[in-house]
């Protein structure tokens, strides 16, 4: 009997009630109005940020070729057709250079003591390659 | 008298508590590495700590307890985590006691969590956003929010479960 009771108990504890449920949806919410808005085309726009000002963009599509970028601050990018990535920092955690290959659009990299941000915007596509006059 | 002896008790408990959450702060990193989580997405177990401290102790000391931690991480990983973490922490413990004021309107433990744990992140995101001087919300933001509400639920259920033991120590 007491047995059951203290199970009843935890089992009260493990559910959430109805005002932490209402919060949790909320907020899962907003996450995929955010993933939502998000634009997915083919091609992107790179952006590499320094201090807040844009120091490098590139239009990146399938045929864009591999390439490196190296800042003055000493941060290395990997660039290439699929997306970006860090590929050298002198930070201490790394974790800029453990993020990995960006390759949608709104997907950032900050090096926060490097105070760089690496990011992808959408492009739109005009389905033509140049327009000439 | 009396009152000399409450603020030197107050005094110690944060101490205490500011010491355990930097203890399970740290026990974190270990289990950190076994996790594959994706870059700079926490737990945070030390909120459970941060979370009794508030209900019990109250607003100051809980913030002090955010001040010694971010002074911590500043001391290990540099001024720049010391000012992100700081940022984090405030907005954490202040959403924290706002929401527990909320508990008679049916808010338990886990949603005080979940609503704490992602104030955390946009705390550390703001920061972040002030310090690099780019708007990082829309590419950190999904993420940072499911992963508060994930780590959040699993926080505040512990919190749920380990409270009724906690409050046998009368603090």
């Amino acid at each position: 009997m007491t047995a059951s009771r203290s199970g009843n108990m935890m089992k009260n504890k493990l559910i959430p009630k109805k005002a932490d449920i209402l919060i949790i949806l909320i907020l899962l919410l907003t996450a995929a109005l955010l993933l939502l808005i998000r634009q997915n085309t083919d091609v992107k726009m790179l952006e590499i940020i320094c201090d807040g000002e844009t120091v490098y963009t590139e239009k990146l599509t399938p045929q864009t070729k591999k390439h490196i970028y190296t800042l003055e601050n000493g941060m290395s990018f990997e660039i290439s057709g699929e997306g970006a990535l860090v590929s050298a920092s002198d930070c201490k955690g790394q974790d800029c250079v453990k993020t990995g290959l960006l390759t949608h659009p709104d997907d950032t990299c900050a090096c926060i003591p490097n105070k760089t941000v690496i990011r992808l915007r959408a492009e739109k596509s005009t389905g033509t390659d140049a327009i000439t006059y | 008298m009396k009152n000399k002896h409450k603020k030197t008790t107050l005094t110690a408990l944060t101490g205490i508590f500011a010491a355990l959450a930097l203890a399970v702060s740290f026990a974190e990193k270990f289990l950190l590495a076994a996790l594959p989580l994706p870059m700079g997405i926490k737990p945070g177990f030390s909120n459970i700590i941060v979370m009794f401290s508030c209900s019990s102790l109250g607003l100051i000391p809980s913030l002090a307890i955010a001040v010694i931690k971010s002074g911590f991480t500043a001391l290990m990983s540099g001024s720049v985590a010391g000012i992100i973490s700081l940022c984090g922490g405030l907005f954490s413990v202040i959403t924290m006691y706002f929401a527990m004021k909320l508990q008679k309107k049916g808010l338990s433990f886990t949603g005080i969590s979940v609503l704490s744990s992602c104030m955390h992140n946009a705390g550390q995101l703001t920061a972040a956003s002030i310090i690099s001087t780019t708007q990082l919300f829309t590419g950190y933001g999904p993420i940072l929010l499911v992963s508060g509400v994930a780590f959040g639920i699993v926080t505040g259920v512990i919190m749920n479960i380990i409270l009724p033991h906690l409050n046998k120590l009368k603090l």
